[in-house]
């Protein structure tokens, strides 16, 4: 038997139901509406740059007094690209946020995939995407985990196999290092990812643009920042991608250009449908360096939450 | 003698079976994610399923079908506007309403109860609009959000719990 409130939810219900004025169903299948023409390229771009550019960024803050890697002890043995024993990886993005000021994040993660992790940020807050509870933000401050970006092991964000969308430090070690390889690697994970969120339980609907080279393209490179800035990533991993972003269809190389800290590289910058420039430099030695509107540096530290005691590049 | 032959009415075409679906399916975007966006929500789903054809074997199942699509897309939808609704839903304060007439008293005790409707928890917010709008069973709530029937109970009776406790602070505080 239903309750009087139970019926005050089911009246009032159709009382809003029934405020929703008629309208014809527009056409399917051939037009869509105006202004919705775009949005396969829009939606997937706009939320991965959000969740990519926040949730992965990372950049330079060295420590006071930093002298360099010279002046790090007994780390000389160690691959300049991986951890020592007792090490765990360091990461640390500057990016500039609205208003002109910059918010830092500082990352900590040890060598292990499960390994616990900590995350520092300043000023801007980590954007991520769940299940079930959307979009979050958290503040600025610290926070930790295990099996990074994964608050614990059990969490889906750690049991998902790694991929070029999902990098984790045992998939960048065994990834390719072919350049066309990963090109059509990424294509593949590109046109999966549109197809499911194209599909009636996603996000948006195809369009014509949806499943273009150019889409795809954009997409895969903006995917690609979050490989690059993701701890464990080899150096020579890290060169094949900067070659296989070289050659990307429609790719603008600008040489000599500053990040926001105003270290220089080469620019490479691939326009989105409206002109807007997504940007990604790598330094003389063929680091990745960040953006004009960011900064990137990777190191290692002897501990979570410790100063980096030598880094990269 | 001539072989008997069976004749079935022809399938009408799916356009028109989505198209069909049109205002029911608005009208569960609406009670969902509440703004002009149902009709976005709404189209983008059709047009998927017109697009993707799934595999589905009579109008029930498509309705269903249509149903959970509904409330996939409304579900992310919502969560890019939850904070905002959240924010300004709390700003909303209850009219002054003349005691006197009673059919304006429905009005507002409606416009209350949706208030609080808007303030659950997606999941429970779901559960609510699929029992006690669409009437459906439990078990078909369930199939419907792919959960357990236990999921729905405990869900509906949160949210139940929920609205009782904040309408009875808005009548006390009258």
């Amino acid at each position: 038997m239903s309750t009087e409130l139970e019926k005050d939810v089911t009246e009032a219900l159709r009382f809003r139901a029934g405020e929703v004025p008629e309208t014809p169903c527009p056409p399917l299948g051939a037009a869509t509406r105006p202004g919705a023409a775009r949005r396969g390229w829009l939606v997937p771009v706009a939320a991965a740059a959000a969740v990519v550019g926040l949730a992965a960024a990372a950049a330079v803050t060295f420590l006071p007094g930093d002298a360099g890697p010279a002046d790090a002890p007994g780390i000389t043995a160690a691959a300049p690209d991986r951890p020592a024993a007792g090490e765990v990886y360091y990461s640390h993005t500057k990016s500039q946020v609205e208003g002109g000021s910059a918010g830092e994040q500082e990352l900590w993660q040890g060598p292990g995939r499960a390994d616990a992790w900590q995350e520092k940020l300043v000023g801007m807050v980590h954007i991520s995407v769940r299940a079930d509870s959307g979009v979050n933000g958290s503040p600025s401050g610290t926070t930790e985990g295990e099996c990074w970006p994964a608050p614990s092991t059990t969490d889906a964000a750690c049991t998902a196999p790694g991929s070029w969308f999902n990098p984790n430090v045992d998939f960048l070690a065994s990834a390719p290092r072919d350049p066309a390889v990963i090109t059509q690697q990424l294509r593949d994970e590109a046109t999966a990812e549109e197809e499911r969120r194209t599909a009636p339980d996603g996000d948006f609907t195809a369009t014509a643009d949806t499943f273009s080279d150019e889409n795809l393209n954009y997409l895969a490179f903006n995917y690609l920042r979050s490989v690059l800035s993701a701890n464990g990533l080899p150096a020579d991993l890290e060169q094949a991608l900067e070659q296989v972003i070289a050659t990307t269809p429609g790719i603008q190389v600008a040489e000599n250009l500053a990040n926001l800290d105003g270290e220089r590289g080469t620019g490479y910058r691939l326009p989105d449908h409206e002109g807007a420039l997504l940007t990604v430099i790598f330094d003389k030695d063929h680091h990745y360096i960040g953006s004009p509107e960011e900064s990137f540096e990777r190191g290692f530290a002897p501990g979570l939450g410790q100063p980096p005691s030598r880094m990269i590049g | 003698m001539a072989a008997p032959v069976n004749l079935r009415p022809a399938e009408p075409p799916l356009v028109t079976l989505l198209e069909e679906q049109w205002m029911p399916l608005v009208r569960l975007a609406t009670l969902l994610v509440n703004d002009a966006d149902a009709r976005d929500v709404v189209q983008d789903c059709l047009e998927a399923v017109l697009r993707l054809r799934p595999d589905l074997d009579d109008r029930a199942h498509l309705v269903a079908y249509l149903r959970r699509a509904v409330i996939n897309r409304s579900r992310s939808r919502l969560r890019r506007q939850r904070t905002a609704t959240r924010y300004l839903a709390s700003l909303t304060r209850p009219r002054d309403v003349p005691s006197a007439e009673r059919e304006l008293l429905a009005a507002e005790r409606h416009r209350e109860v949706l208030r609080n409707v808007d303030l659950l928890p997606t999941r429970q917010r779901e559960v609510i609009v699929l029992r006690y709008y669409c009437e459906l069973s439990e078990a078909e709530t369930a199939a419907t959000l792919g959960v357990s029937t236990g999921t729905v109970k405990a869900a509906a009776h949160r949210a139940l719990n929920t609205l009782r406790r904040k309408m009875k602070d808005t009548n006390d505080e009258h």
